[in-house]
């Protein structure tokens, strides 16, 4: 009973997130390639991600900072954080990327500075929902076993 | 990937442990084999010790080398099999350059399992 509550509440967690646009079907995707041979599938690859993420805006950052903006490279960090935000199904996220790599190729500072606001506020609002996700496909795996 | 009864072996060329990692587990659910290269270079340099794959999925942006450097070096090696490009870019430019270079068709990514029954349906017309 317990398990099937946890699933509940998962299931009820990930629609809310999706209609806010939080997330998109790509996430649903995702969690159809776990199985029983990668239980802890999604919540590895939600440790991946944010992972990967963190270390990318640490970088857009100083990147951003510096007086002479090296504008390929932001555009690269930009385009890879919104590839893995966009397999991991973190809609929101992937599209504020893709305006901060338009941005960037048109070597636009203030709207790059502008847009990386905005970067970080949806990658705040992203990890604490995967962070939520992740503490609940945990709780089913642990309560299985 | 399953092409009539033969197993199908892929390299994922593809900088983002993320995608990856997805990409993987979809080409596992169509019982392919898969092998991961982290840039262009690494996909070269693995051709170049020996290694033989039926599918290329390609990346456009990587560092080292990119997807259009290693797709056109592959061919330039002599290698026929399928490479696909895969790209979160626009997808009708990437779709343009990447067939420039000689990839025989281009994805947005992540990709689905639409498109790898496509892929595998384009392997199978060949």
């Amino acid at each position: 009973m317990a398990g099937k509550d946890l699933n509940q509440k998962l299931n009820e967690l990930i629609s809310s997130l999706q209609d806010q646009g939080i997330l998109d079907d790509y996430f649903d995707e995702l969690k159809g390639l776990q199985d029983e041979q990668s239980p802890q599938f999604v919540t590895n690859t939600i440790t991946i991600y944010l992972g990967g993420a963190d270390d990318t805006i640490a970088e857009l950052t100083k990147n951003l900072s510096e007086p002479a903006v090296n504008y390929p490279r932001v555009t690269y960090l930009a385009d890879k954080l919104k590839g893995s935000s966009m397999s991991i199904g973190g809609a929101r996220m992937a599209d504020v990327c893709a305006e901060l790599c338009e941005a960037s190729e048109a070597n636009k500072r203030e709207a790059c500075l502008a847009l990386f606001g905005g970067v970080n506020r949806e990658y705040s609002i992203l990890q604490e929902s995967l962070n939520k996700i992740a503490q609940l496909e945990q709780a089913i795996h642990d309560n299985k076993d | 990937m399953m092409v009539g009864e033969k197993k199908i072996y892929a390299l994922i060329v593809e900088d983002d442990r993320v995608t990856q990692m997805r990409h993987r587990m979809l080409l596992k659910r169509f019982k392919c084999e898969s092998h991961v290269a982290g840039n262009g270079k690494e996909a070269i340099d693995l051709f170049r010790s020996g290694a033989s794959f039926d599918v290329v999925l390609m990346d456009m942006e990587m560092p080292v080398m990119n997807g259009l450097e290693a797709t056109k070096e592959l061919r330039a090696m002599g290698f026929e099999g399928h490479i696909v490009g895969v790209t979160s870019r626009d997808l009708d430019f990437a779709k343009q350059v990447f067939n420039e270079a000689g990839a025989d068709s281009c994805y947005e990514k992540p990709l689905t399992p639409e498109y790898v029954t496509s892929i595998l349906q384009e392997i199978n017309d060949n």
